[in-house]
Parts: C-alpha cells; structure tokens; sequence
C-alpha cells in the first residue's frame, strides 16, 4: 500500500520534475542549440535567429504544453471529485469532444478568419454545453454509472456530428485541416496561440482549484456536505464552467488530447490519502509533466512523420483505461 | 433557550404534503426519538431542520433565530447531521473523515491547526476509534465505519445533532455502543435528535419520544406514554404488549392488528 505524502514534498517534486521537463523541452528541436543560449535566447540576448527560434516555436510549443497538460489534469480530477467517479475525465465524459465539436463548427464555416476569439469561444461553448448536460444530470441524481454512460454518448454525438461536418465539407483542405487538428498537436503553434488560450485556461484552473473544500465535503454524499456549510450548488458550478473553459481553451488551440485527466490524478491519488482537495494541485502538477514528457518523446522519435500528441496520449491512456476498469470490477466483486 | 424549535412546520414535495403542522421543542441535554412506520416523513423532518428542503408552512426557530436568516457556515456550525448509510465515496483515512466534521471552521489560517487536530482526536476518542485512525474507510467493518462516522458528527462540537437511523445495519453489540455514545453526547448537553426503528432502544435511551405518521407528530412525550399501546396500535397497525426489565418498560412489537 501506497503511503500519503506530505502535500508539499510532493507538490515540490512535481514542480521540480515540470522544471526539469521545460529546460528539456526548449533546449530539444531540429536545431541544436546549447542550453546556455536557450536561455539567453528566452531573454533576447542571443542571436537574432536562435531568440526566433527559442521565443517564437519553442517557448509557445512549452508554455501550452504545460497549461494544457496542467488544466487536463487539474479538470480529470475535479470532475472524478464532483462526479464521484474515478474514470471520469474530459475525454471520457466527452467534454473533450463536444469542445472539438465547436471548433470544428468554426472551422466549417470557415468563422475561424473572423476573429481569432471565436474558435476558443465556440470550443468552450461546446464543452460548456457537455459539462453543464453531465451537471444537470447528477443534481437529479443520476448514478454514478448513469453520469459516466451519459458522457460516453455525449462523447459519441459529438464525433458523429464532427464526422457529419467532415462529411458535408466539399474542400478537402478543411477536412484534411480538421482531421489533423482532432489528432491534437503542439506544433508550430505561437504566442497569440497562447496569449489567446492562456487567460481562459488560468481562470478554469482558479476556478477548479477553488473548489476544493466543496469536494472534500461532497466526499460524504450532497446533504452531509450541505450539512457542512458547503454551498454544493456553486460547487457544481465552478467545476463545470471550471472544466469547460479550461478543456475548451485547450482543445480549441491543441486539438483533442486525451486521458491526461484519467492518467494523473489515479496515479497521484494514493499519495494524497484519496482526499479529493489535496488531489487538485498535484494534478495539474502531473499534467503538466506528462503532457510535457509526450511532447518531449513526440520530438525524439524519429518514425517518418512527427507523431501527434493526441494519438500518443490516448495510445498510452486506453489501456490504462481498461486496467483501471478491471480493478474497479474487481473491487466490487 | 430551545436549541432547535419547530413550530407548525409543513413540508410539500412535489405537490404532495410530506410533513404537516409540526411543532417540537428539542431540549439540551437529552436524546429525542423520532419514530413512525416507513415513510412517515421522519427522514423528511430531519432534512428540513436542517434547512436541506424548504417549508411550505411554519418556521424553525435555531436558538431562537429563524433557521432561513441563519448563514450556511454558521448553521453549519449549530447543526450536525450524520446521515444514513455511512457511506464515504473515497478510502480516504479515519482521521482526515472526522476532520471534515471541522469543515464550518476552517479558514485561510493556519495557526488553529494543531487546535483543530486535538479536537478532532478529543471526538475520536470519546467514539473509541483512536485505535483506527490510520486506516482506510473501505477496510473498517459496519460497526467501526459507524462509530466514525459517528465521531465525524461529533467534530462539528455542535448545540444540536441530527442522526438518521443510526443503528439499522448494526449487530446488537454495536448497537447499544452507538446508542450509548449518543446518550453520552447527549448529557454533555447536546441536544440529540435520532431517527429510529427500534422501539425498544427508543424506550430505553430516549429522553423524549415523538411519533409520527403521515406527516403529523401523533404524541411527543417521555417514553412510557408516547411508546404505549394505545399510541402504536393506529401509528403502526401492530400489538405491542409491555414487559418490565430492570425497572423499565419496553414496548415489544407482538402481531399485526387488522
């Protein structure tokens, strides 16, 4: 058995490991630069060309791999907190693809040239739209088993009805344009990338973070947690306009990357003794970290075409996903 | 004063009256039953003293302020509840479950904190489960899960503590720990509401005993004259005959009337 660890040893470890990984990430690229001139290239002493290279690919690619790894991982275990469900996550409750399912409207309809708002806009509106059908479902108290279907075939509309745009698409640019980007990917994304996502993903993240407290009290069922003085209503609203802006953000500017919610927070919640508040930081921490690693990994395998993050996340999670079904099963056997 | 006080409370679900015209004083000091045949609204009842279900008529008075101008942290504060079932979602450890009993007093601070941990050890132990405070919620049997949950209510060191059914999946044994502990909660001057099915721990534990059915308390007084015959034949449908142990009276349940 896996014994609880002070809260901030292992947050420090986390933030260690992300540091680690961010050094890693910008130093790795096609052309080699020392880690000493990476750095003076993040300052903008460094040669014209290597502060292109360091500030407009590298710094992007690393900063959203670690806000969108982290606000995945912080979103996974909110939602297992307010859902009460250790397999609930973005991607499996279908957040992440209502989220997509948005942005591939915009892309459709070509809305995306209009302003750059209305592609994060319309992701966080789909995720939204998922989050709060999930929420509105558990206040009826919808079982656990109930909540989780539900996503699953939120989850399945969502890619039919992606599908179904594909199919309408007479430009076979788009479709070859929405296919990649469902794939998820950090590449060659820049700072307005960024500037535009970031804000939406900080708020969620406050948002989540905040509802820790609630979470713990829901730990024993809605009317002790009541009982407690947790306002279990505006809890359930800040996980869910939590998760939609965070995943919606993400997905708008990376495409769908999927399981760092379900991954991170099971693999940590041992060492945080399974209380759901405690779970939160260390999640996004992991996230972060994980993302980053994929990204990382993507970079140093050299298999022709440059794999896309999505595809190995969900390589990765998918059998992790089954695993943690069998020992659920085996649990209440 | 009266710590909690009903006064011609009704409660309508859905269209349906689920609770009318209750009036109860809970006193300091004493256990209060709350008993009456399935559905008699006595779960209901709880819920709304809690201010968990809002009131179609009448008001509850928490030391003598309207429970609707009470703020959630500071009802929190006066109300315990302990809820049916004892179920914790997550295996999380004994001593960190009872410690959400003190979630109406944490704040930013943490100079209180090692204030905060002797006081939930302080209700750990008058529920006898220091002994489990290390371990996981999922490998305690019922009757240790009961106790915890039990100290979990304690933790909140509340004037008024609302139990639901706390002795229904307990063995004997158990039962008469988990009813002893509420007396001895009870004379530390809480005021103990418990729901209960078990006419006889009614009879012997109880200070007061108020019957409900359909909706209505039918009588509210000590023991002897609330658990009679006379009173339970129309409430329950049953017999009871009356037997004498020890200097006390206990109703037993003896055959279904018609």
């Amino acid at each position: 058995m896996i014994r609880p660890v002070p809260q901030l040893a292992l947050n420090m470890a986390l933030l260690l490991t992300c540091c680690v990984l961010v050094v890693i990430s910008l130093v790795l690229g096609y052309t080699p630069i020392p880690a000493g001139e990476v750095l003076r290239g993040l300052a903008g002493l460094a040669d014209p060309k290597t502060v292109t290279i360091v500030q407009d690919l590298r710094l992007p690619r690393t900063a959203l791999a670690l806000l969108i790894g982290g606000s995945l991982g912080l979103s996974g275990a909110a939602l297992q907190g307010l859902l009460q469900n250790p397999l609930a996550e973005p991607g499996v409750v279908g957040v992440s693809s209502a989220a997509a399912f948005g942005a591939v409207l915009v892309i459709y309809f070509g809305l995306a040239a209009t302003s750059s708002w209305t592609l994060p806009l319309s992701g966080m509106a789909g995720a939204l739209a998922a989050t709060t059908i999930l929420w509105a479902l558990a206040v009826r108290g919808a079982a656990r088993l109930t909540l989780l279907l539900t996503g699953v075939a939120i989850g399945g509309l969502s890619i039919a009805l992606i599908s179904l745009v594909m199919n309408l698409s007479s430009n076979p640019w788009a479709i070859s344009e929405i296919a990649f980007w469902l794939m998820g990917s950090l590449k060659d994304r820049t700072l307005s990338d960024l500037g535009l996502a970031a804000p939406f993903i900080l708020i969620g993240c406050a948002m989540l973070i905040a509802s820790g407290g609630g979470l713990e009290a829901l730990t024993l069922g809605e009317d002790t947690a009541r009982s407690l003085g947790t306002p279990v209503n505006r809890v359930r609203m800040q996980v869910v306009l939590g998760t939609s802006l965070c995943v919606g953000a993400g997905v708008s500017v990376a495409g769908a990357v999927g399981f760092v919610g379900l991954i991170v927070p099971h693999l940590l919640r041992a060492f945080t003794d399974h209380a759901p508040a405690r779970l939160l930081l260390p999640s996004a921490l992991g996230g972060a970290a994980l993302l980053l690693t994929a990204d990382i990994a993507i970079r140093l395998i050299a298999v022709g075409p440059e794999l896309q993050l999505g595809v190995v996340t969900s390589l990765i999670g998918a059998p992790f996903f089954f695993a943690l079904i069998f020992r659920l099963q085996g649990e209440q056997a | 004063m009266i710590p909690l006080h009903l006064k011609g409370v009704g409660v309508s679900l859905r269209g349906r009256a689920i609770l009318r015209d209750i009036t109860l004083a809970v006193q300091p000091g004493g256990i209060t039953a709350l008993v009456g045949p399935n559905g008699a609204g006595k779960s209901t009842l709880l819920r709304a003293s809690l201010g968990l279900v809002p009131l179609s008529s009448g008001e509850i008075l928490l030391q003598g302020r309207n429970l609707t101008a009470v703020p959630l942290r500071e009802r929190a504060r006066l109300l315990a509840y302990l809820a049916q079932g004892h179920h914790a979602i997550w295996p999380i450890r004994v001593r960190r479950l009872v410690g959400l009993g003190r979630l109406p007093y944490r704040g930013w601070s943490r100079r209180a904190a090692a204030m905060e941990d002797a006081l939930v050890e302080a209700a750990m132990a008058r529920c006898g489960v220091m002994g489990l405070a290390d371990r996981t919620i999922d490998t305690l049997s019922g009757g240790e899960k009961a106790r915890v949950m039990l100290a979990r209510a304690l933790a909140v060191g509340a004037e008024v503590l609302l139990v639901d059914e706390p002795i229904a999946a307990l063995d004997p044994r158990h039962q008469l720990e988990v009813m002893a502990q509420l007396r001895m909660i009870a004379r530390g001057g809480t005021a103990v509401v418990c729901v209960l099915h078990d006419l006889q721990m009614a009879a012997r534990f109880c200070d007061r005993v108020a019957v409900l059915a359909q909706g209505r308390i039918v009588v509210a007084g000590p023991p002897e004259t609330a658990l009679s015959p006379d009173v339970l034949r129309p409430t329950y449908g049953i017999e009871t005959v009356k037997i004498q142990i020890r200097g006390q009276q206990l109703p037993v349940a003896w055959e279904v009337t018609d």
